[in-house]
């Protein structure tokens, strides 16, 4: 199997040969390539030209030997087009007027996909013809709700309460500005399909901080619409994080595979969506394990796999974002560990008996 | 005495659902500004009377059944060697993190009387003045934790866990001296007239049951043993935490406090015979009145008129709540819960 069949038959809960995976934020970080072009060009330049932002994900993809090619790109982008001011800091993006108001919401404009995200699309063209099924090619979205989290908190925040009071409060506003976000985000995940992409995730990445009911009554019929835009065969990744108590609620608005952090253990998330037979899971290695020592880097690598052991798909992510600083080196290991004791297990051979470290990691 | 608050701890029959809210001493109330336009924060926790006031406001304004001592749960920890600036817009600055064997090494003995007498003395005075209980409270030591590695708060608390996994025995030690340290700051509270004591482990929904199980669990479990003889009801409260409550009931707590994300059905279910607190989400009282009251109705259906429910937000009032609101809500919450009194 190459790296596209491998991840594309797990997110369809098919045989596979070994674990497919994958780093969220793979591409740019501490890649010597990246680095380098970073010297001479921005993030937002690199993200906004096709040729670079094509090279900068096929080379993290062939570096670190994983199974998907995650688009460089951030789930920002397509407010740009909306009339958005933003600013992509290292600390995370900033928009310079957040929205307050119905106002503010009447004032985004409508997106075409083809003409203001080209780039992104030529991107994804430029991606697939290069790594011709060696890695799958992941498109990304940003659900509504963590994108209008953004927009209304002006940045990131540690539990979207301003967002979540002018959810309440301006209910009608609230709704407005999320059939917007939701109609942009299902023209976004289509057109990515449209143009190669094997498999779209859908970050939903602040969703956690809602109760499953508001999840239900504000952000859900939005993410649905999202997810339903891909086209059959294009399996849509759906995560979030901090997502222990919603996980029905997630599963239900869509998603062949639920993604998770590292909060809980891959069986219990995979039962508490509901446990279909036709849903994978991906994730779920805490991203700090990949800065605290080869050893424990394994070990952990080891038991997320044994936690995936007996469910229908998995593919092997970390819980959230791969670390800035994380060395590709540990990353192309943990790939190579991933691959290597997953096709030893598949191939009917034991696990290694489990390390003293192991339990302790 | 209105004992509605302590009843309510240890699943008593009460006359109405207790209610009182986390961070109600602050600066939703204006009276409160008014207080800080001439006192840092830390002059306010340094001075017994200003303190005593302080924590006084909400009680008079609002209603509530119980008073929660204003402090930081950063404010022990000078007494340990950590100083700490309290940076508004950005919550507590620790000056030197601890990121090192050494530097936890470096840490002093916290002794409660020279650290922070005149907070004991502010629960002295305020046991004189109220007539309802007055909750102590201290950060858990994980949360604590997070501070001191991080420096600030910090959403994902990577630093710590990072030092958890990767120097496990660094994180123990200082796991074990921030506990130390609590035991000692809660036990002066209580022996000041503390009449029930919260830990607050605000940021312990980063961990995985696994890990919380291993890293944090035995200090917890310690932290409420050496409260035990103190016969007043502790509340273990944190946030994100629905995967985490059995091992968090496990560990310790006579009521378990849990934030908006789940409902009080699912937290009985995972934390059978304790008491709970919650859970209103706190930015429901910045919608209109009519939208915020229908959600608290909702916690209370939600929590079904179970013996040992105290009503509380999912976590602190935002600072730009109207106290008005908060007023009406302590009113909802009395009347729509009244029951036939219960003879004392």
């Amino acid at each position: 199997m190459n790296g596209a069949e491998r991840l594309l038959a797990a997110c369809r809960c098919e045989p596979v040969d070994a674990t497919p995976v994958w780093f969220m934020r793979q591409a740019g970080g501490s890649l010597p390539r990246y680095r380098a072009l970073r010297e001479r060009h921005s993030v937002v330049e690199i993200a906004r030209d096709p040729e670079l932002c094509a090279e900068v994900t096929c080379d993290a993809a062939e570096t670190l030997g994983v199974d998907g090619a995650v688009l460089f790109a951030d789930i920002m982008l397509p407010l740009e087009p909306m009339g958005v001011d933003l600013e992509l800091a290292a600390s995370g993006p900033v928009i310079a007027r957040p929205i307050r108001s119905a106002a503010d919401v009447d004032g985004l404009r409508s997106v075409d996909v083809e003409s203001d995200l080209g780039f992104v699309l030529e991107a994804i063209r430029r991606v697939r013809a290069r790594l011709t099924g060696r890695a799958a090619v992941i498109g990304i979205c940003g659900a509504p709700f963590t994108l209008a989290a953004y927009l209304i908190e002006g940045g990131p925040s540690r539990d979207q309460a301003v967002a979540r009071a002018f959810m309440h409060r301006e209910p009608g506003a609230w709704h407005l500005l999320m059939s917007r976000l939701a109609d942009v985000g299902a023209a976004y995940v289509r057109a990515q399909a449209d143009a190669g992409a094997d498999v779209v995730q859908v970050f939903d990445s602040w969703a956690g901080s809602l109760s499953a009911a508001d999840y239900e009554a504000f952000a859900a019929p939005y993410s649905r619409r999202v997810i339903a835009a891909a086209p059959e065969g294009t399996p849509v990744i759906h995560f979030a994080t901090g997502s222990s108590h919603l996980l029905p609620a997630l599963a239900a608005a869509g998603g062949h595979v639920l993604g998770v952090d590292w909060r809980i253990a891959l069986g219990d998330a995979w039962r508490s969506a509901g446990g279909e037979g036709g849903r994978a899971v991906q994730g779920n290695l805490d991203p700090a394990l990949t800065l605290a020592g080869w050893e424990r880097t394994a070990d952990g690598a080891t038991a997320v796999l044994r936690d995936a052991e007996g469910l229908p798909g998995h593919v092997f992510n970390l819980g959230h974002a791969a670390p800035r600083d994380a060395d590709p080196g540990v990353l192309r290991d943990l790939a190579s560990l991933v691959h290597d004791v997953s096709a030893r297990r598949m191939a009917g051979a034991a696990l290694a008996p489990r390390a003293e470290a192991t339990a302790r990691a | 005495m209105n004992d509605r608050f302590l009843r309510a701890c240890r699943r008593e029959p009460v006359d109405a659902t207790p209610v009182w809210f986390m961070r109600q001493a602050g600066r939703s109330l204006p009276e409160y500004r008014r207080v800080r336009e001439r006192a840092t924060l830390a002059q306010i926790v340094g001075d017994a009377a200003l303190c005593a006031e302080v924590t006084l406001q909400p009680v008079r304004r609002l209603g509530v059944d119980a008073a929660i001592l204003f402090a930081d749960i950063t404010t022990p920890l000078p007494g340990i060697g950590i100083g700490v600036e309290l940076v508004d817009g950005v919550g507590p600055v620790i000056e030197r993190p601890v990121r090192s064997a050494s530097d936890v090494a470096e840490l002093r003995p916290f002794d409660a009387g020279e650290s922070v007498g005149p907070l004991l003395d502010a629960i002295r005075l305020l046991r004189g003045e109220l007539d309802v209980p007055l909750i102590g409270f201290a950060g858990a030591p994980f949360t604590l934790a997070t501070y001191l590695v991080e420096g600030r708060s910090s959403a994902s608390a990577a630093r710590l866990r990072t030092m958890i996994l990767a120097e496990p025995e660094t994180a123990d030690a200082l796991l074990a001296r921030l506990t130390d340290m609590t035991i000692a700051y809660l036990r002066a509270q209580a022996a000041a007239g503390a009449q029930a004591l919260q830990l607050f482990d605000s940021w312990v929904g980063t961990l995985h049951p696994r890990v919380y199980e291993r890293a944090v669990a035995p200090h917890m479990r310690r932290l409420f043993a050496a409260l035990r003889d103190l016969d007043v009801p502790v509340i273990h409260f944190g946030t994100g935490t629905a995967g985490l409550i059995p091992a968090m009931a496990e560990a310790g707590g006579d009521v378990i406090g849990v934030d908006w994300r789940i409902t009080l059905q699912d937290a009985w279910a995972a934390a059978p015979g304790r008491a709970i607190q919650g859970n209103l989400d706190p930015v429901a009282l910045l919608a209109p009145w009519p939208a915020a009251a229908g959600e608290a109705r909702a916690v209370l259906a939600d929590a079904g008129g179970r013996p040992g429910h105290i009503f509380n937000l999912g976590h602190g009032v935002l600072p730009e709540t109207d106290p008005e609101s908060l007023r009406r809500l302590v009113d909802l919450v009395h009347e729509a819960t009244v029951r036939v009194a219960v003879p004392s």
